[in-house]
């Protein structure tokens, strides 16, 4: 299928801090996104999608803790990644389309403002340049601060575990290790500050003169056409005067990206998302458009920085079937033009249908099933992905629906065993006493259930899904003749 | 079907315009511009349509949340809201016509005035037993019950306002009717917070239904809910129907669920309908273009389907009424479309 592992997340665990305690809100959860590939995640309210997808766009709540797990991005872990630095990769490289488009706009800001926004505040080039040319310099301190903090820490820790006994040679000589490497790290704490200044003074002497060379180079340019201006007249002054304008406009755009190169690009990305007039409707505000309107201006905002992994957080369920339809079509064409990779979180399974490569099914923090959209929709085996599929009618279903019984668990107390047992017509004893491993179905398509254990009974999958999936592929097969 | 004679609720050319602004500023929202349909006992009636198509207003103004326009509703066969708007403009009309003496021109106006009056007075009119026999069941679960009420409280609140005093029969109905939506008699004492989303609808259908209603207009009672406990939330209704006999309108914007649940369908199109028909007949023979491209939006749980559908757009323009205005017209029996003559040729030979 597509290409190289765009984002690998490794046994990603966040819970939040609440004052009744410790929300498990994700539970181990892993997969690759690869490139050019749509993954879509479903579940239930609570099941925690959107936390990983907040999690992998480092905006998680103030209360949640990032227990364990990797976010591998272009080779950088983005859980240990630091706000500043994040900075550079949100919204740049990955991108993110929020549920409701009423509220992820301001009501109060023109629309243009809103879409221009991130462009000028990203694009200060010079000073970009500036904060890159002292970035190393920076990291190592900051590297070095870390090191003596996690060292303390072990050092208490030993120097405890040496108070009551717990282990006497071996203690001293890892009190002593510490000490030594501590030492280091505080010998080198100056010196990599020092380094640091030095690196700044450095870069601002470099970026300055760039920027003088710069001005001088265009302040000439400009001398030389106001000479000609001065002799000519009619149309050939109208266009020396727009050339100075321009020349002008281009020297800001060494420094910064200007209002009007923001605007022009602005309009450009409006009408790729399908806006139409984007001129007229830059000065207006957001509730002067139609809900799926407001969606396409979301799009072109997370689109203005062209990412290339986008997360798209349930981007239709506020909307109706035409408009979710029109919005899925530009998503997909996007996807196509640009080459994302699109990780897409949603609960409506037709949705899914249309949009996903791959799918992942989370339930209770944890995912349950995994595989292409063709083994998950033609050969779903997990239990909670059948009691998903029965739930909801489609277009020639006569028979009575089967509802899922009971409500997901409260995360506050995480079960013990499967955390679907609970509502699982299948369950078996064992789904109450111990959770299920990831068994593989074949080489795309794993699912976390002891159903697939080969010591488990043999479990058809419902008679409902069964005939609906005869029915899909019957049709399907006929279409293709 | 025998039953056609004898329709629940027939709505006759309803009207709601919401007006704001006086002036040049003033603005008129056409939600609803006159719509004709009937329920017949014991089916359920779907409306469909986008958002802000009026089909929510359509259901509010049909329990007299809004006093229509114009128009009027039959409920039972009896006149409980009827607008007059079309009355005023004819008076107008009468009075600069040129070709009525003044005579009949009075004449005439009189009539106008009584008819109005008695418009006005059909709306006005408070019959708590036909009051009884319609309920309305919300979308959001969460904002329509009170926060600071019990859930006995809120489910006996019906009852009480229609003349119910004594504790005991009032605690009795409430827990019959509370088992009969699938909670438990002890949580009558609960407030709603305490509860799940499929729940706090249940509620909601128990204040509907302790009346005993005749009629339910369920106002996309299921769109703010979880997809598990969707089916709960309709296969409740579904019981509903067939236990009790309850005749159902059912609003709601997701095409596979309305089919599953609904008999016939109404589709509505920026305060018009364009299609009426029975369920099986829309999703076989739909004729009307904006029909066909709902129906092609509908995302369906089959990938290799999906990968090929082509969704239609629909351009209101493509229909050409400058000529000749469209009519509402039965080209079929049981079959509406909304065309002028020229169209309905077309669909006819369409139809064959």
């Amino acid at each position: 299928m597509a290409g190289n592992i765009k984002l690998h997340v490794e046994d990603l665990t966040i819970s939040f801090k609440t004052t009744q305690g410790l929300v498990r809100a994700v539970r181990g959860v892993s997969f690759d996104l690869h490139e050019g590939e749509t993954l879509a995640i479903v579940g239930e309210s609570g099941s925690g999608k959107s936390v990983t997808s907040r999690t992998i766009m480092g905006i998680l709540a103030g209360n949640g803790i990032i227990d364990d797990g990797k976010i591998i991005y272009e080779g950088e872990d983005l859980t240990k990644v630091d706000e500043d630095h994040f900075h550079e990769i949100r919204g740049n490289k990955i991108g993110m389309i929020f549920q409701d488009p009423m509220s992820s706009l301001n009501p109060i800001m023109k629309i243009g403002k809103q879409v221009t926004e991130g462009m000028i505040l990203n694009g200060k080039h010079l000073e970009n340049r500036y904060k890159a040319l002292f970035h190393e310099a920076k990291t190592t301190l900051n590297r070095l601060h870390r090191e003596k903090k996690s060292l303390k820490v072990e050092l208490r820790a030993n120097l405890k575990a040496i108070k009551t006994g717990d282990s006497s040679a071996d203690g001293m000589v890892l009190k002593e290790e510490c000490n030594a490497a501590l030492a280091k790290v505080k010998i080198a704490i100056p010196a990599a500050k020092k380094r640091l200044v030095v690196d700044k003074k450095a870069a601002k002497v470099a970026i300055d003169l760039e920027w003088k060379n710069e001005q001088e180079r265009v302040t000439k340019l400009v001398s030389d056409v106001k000479a000609k201006l001065a002799d000519s007249d009619g149309e050939a002054k109208q266009a020396y005067v727009d050339e100075i304008d321009m020349l002008q406009e281009n020297l800001k755009r060494f420094k910064k990206v200007t209002k009007r190169q923001a605007t022009e690009r602005a309009i450009e990305i409006m009408d790729e998302v399908g806006i139409p007039d984007p001129v007229r409707r830059l000065n207006q505000y957001p509730f002067q458009f139609s809900g799926g309107m407001r969606q396409r201006i979301v799009i072109a905002i997370a689109l203005t920085a062209s990412p290339d992994v986008l997360i798209c957080d349930e981007p239709t369920t506020a909307l109706d079937v035409t408009i979710q339809s029109q919005i899925l079509e530009l998503i997909n064409d996007l996807k196509r033009e640009r080459n994302l990779s699109v990780i897409f979180i949603t609960h409506d399974l037709g949705v899914v249908a249309n949009m996903a490569d791959r799918i992942g099914v989370m339930y209770a923090g944890k995912l349950v099933e995994l595989g292409t959209a063709e083994d998950v929709f033609y050969n779903p085996v997990h239990p909670y992905t059948w009691a998903l599929l029965s739930s909801m009618p489609d277009l020639e279903s006569k028979e009575r629906l089967t509802a899922i019984p009971g409500t997901p668990p409260n995360m506050l107390f995480p079960p013990v065993g499967d955390a679907f047992a609970d509502r699982n017509s299948y369950a078996m004893a064992i789904d109450f006493k111990e959770q299920p491993p990831m068994f593989k179905v074949s080489e795309t398509h794993s699912a976390a259930t002891w159903l697939l254990h080969p010591d488990a009974p043999k479990v058809e999958m419902p008679e409902v899904i069964r005939k609906r999936i005869d029915r899909m592929t019957k049709n399907t097969s006929e279409v293709s003749k | 079907m025998d039953n056609m004679q004898t329709p629940v609720l027939s709505v006759r050319d309803l009207k709601m315009y919401f007006k704001s602004g006086r002036g040049k500023n003033k603005l008129v929202v056409k939600a609803v511009d006159g719509i004709n349909f009937d329920i017949f006992e014991g089916e359920v009636f779907g409306l469909v349509g986008e958002s802000g198509c009026g089909k929510t207003t359509t259901g509010r103004t049909i329990i007299k949340l809004h006093d229509p326009t114009d128009g009027e509703v039959f409920f039972f066969g009896q006149r409980i809201s009827a607008g007059t708007e079309g009355i005023k403009e004819s008076i107008k009309e009468i009075k600069h016509n040129e070709d009525l003496s003044a005579e009949e021109k009075s004449e005439q106006i009189a009539d106008l005035k009584t008819e109005s009056k008695q418009r006005k007075a059909d709306t006005m009119k408070i019959d708590t037993e036909l009051m009884k026999k319609m309920q309305m069941i919300f979308q959001d679960p969460i904002e329509s019950l009170n926060p600071r009420m019990t859930v006995k409280e809120i489910v006996a609140e019906g009852l009480r306002i229609s003349g119910e005093r004594h504790d005991k029969i009032i605690n009795k109905k409430v827990n019959e009717v509370l088992e009969t939506v699938g909670l438990l008699p002890e949580h009558a004492s609960r407030y709603p917070h305490e509860f799940s989303g499929g729940q706090r609808q249940r509620i909601g259908i128990a204040r509907a239904l302790i009346v005993a209603p005749r009629f339910i207009i369920a106002d996309e009672p299921i769109s703010a809910l979880d997809v598990s406990i969707q089916a709960q939330v309709i296969n409740l209704l579904n019981d509903l129907r067939d236990t009790l006999g309850i005749t159902i309108m059912f609003i709601a914007h997701d095409l596979s669920v309305i089919k599953y649940f609904s008999d016939r369908i109404g589709v509505m199109y920026y305060g018009n309908m364009v299609e009426l028909t029975t369920s099986e007949e829309l999703f076989k023979n739909p004729l009307h273009p904006y029909t066909r491209s709902l129906l092609s939006a509908v995302p369906l749980p089959d990938p290799r389907y999906e990968k090929n559908r082509k969704r239609i757009a629909y351009n209101p323009s493509q229909h050409d009424y400058s000529e000749e205005a469209p009519e509402f017209v039965e080209i079929k029996p049981g079959h509406f479309i909304l065309c002028n003559s020229k169209e309905l040729a077309q669909y006819k030979k369409e139809l064959k």
